[in-house]
């Protein structure tokens, strides 16, 4: 998988190491139990501080998205399985309000509500089937 | 007296001019201070608007150091501290001039040219290499 950094975009360089790991995660482009970069390496390749990408790391680990192992660096955990994500009420509630705002935004662009649902159906069914086509 | 005056003066100029001179110069993806790109750069249009640059570095520099030699007039002498001050001063003018001049030539070329440059700082980085990168290689003894 290519990471693709801006250095010169407003997010903060760790929040786009996360999110692409999320989304290579989440379309399979990073299969479960493969292992990671070490975050030297990475930080040396990427040419940032090992902080930064310590600290991507970190929030993937939290996120349950990796599982950092002392001897064996880090690697992509196992997806939970279907539903299981919405049973935590904080995390129902946190989607639905970046997912409404991003709604929010697309109709204040002027996107139809047919041609939203539309592109929402064709983003799920690339992350769902894992086509590694969200962007 | 009169002459250490004017070499100073001509010594000045050959500096300014340098200087002028060192901005046509390729460095930090600019030229006289525009951003361009090495393709654009070698544009001929570009090449044009150098090649005035330079004559005019030249011209300026050759009217300044032959306007210098007024010093050397008898009633012009007495005031000869202050009018080196006052060329001096018209010559940084005038390559404040050029320069500018010039500059907003380059702005304009790129504009009709629509020569736009994302400021996007992209780096990318192959997870798969950067995995295998800094481990040991196969000892020579197996090969």
């Amino acid at each position: 998988m290519i990471l693709e950094i801006d250095m010169a975009g407003d997010i903060p360089i760790y929040q786009q190491i996360r999110n692409q790991i999320v989304f290579g995660t989440a379309t399979g482009r990073l299969k479960v139990g493969e292992p990671l970069p070490t975050v030297r390496q990475l930080a040396s390749d990427i040419g940032v501080n090992p902080m930064t990408v310590n600290k991507a790391y970190g929030l993937l680990k939290d996120e349950g998205v990796i599982v950092i192992d002392r001897r064996h660096g880090a690697k992509i955990n196992e997806l939970p399985s279907a539903d299981d994500g919405f049973i935590n009420d904080n995390l129902t509630a946190e989607f639905e309000q970046r997912a409404a705002l991003l709604i929010s935004e697309a109709r204040m662009k002027g996107v139809s509500q047919e041609n939203l649902r539309v592109h929402l159906n064709i983003l799920v069914d690339n992350i769902y089937n894992q086509k590694g086509e969200i962007l | 007296m009169i002459w250490i005056y004017i070499f100073i003066l001509w010594l000045v100029y050959i500096v300014m001019t340098v200087s002028s001179l060192s901005y046509i110069k390729y460095q930090d993806h600019q030229i006289l201070g525009v951003t361009l790109s090495k393709l654009n750069a070698d544009n001929p249009e570009i090449k044009g608007i150098i090649n005035s640059f330079k004559k005019l570095c030249y011209l300026i520099l050759s009217f300044s150091m032959g306007f210098s030699l007024l010093l050397l007039m008898p009633f012009i002498r007495h005031y000869a501290d202050f009018l080196m001050f006052f060329m001096m001063a018209l010559n940084l003018f005038a390559n404040w001039i050029s320069i500018n001049h010039h500059q907003k030539k380059l702005l304009t070329i790129k504009e009709q040219n629509k020569w736009i440059y994302s400021n996007k700082k992209i780096v990318t980085v192959d997870l798969n290499v950067s995995k295998v990168k800094g481990k040991s290689r196969i000892s020579s003894v197996w090969i």
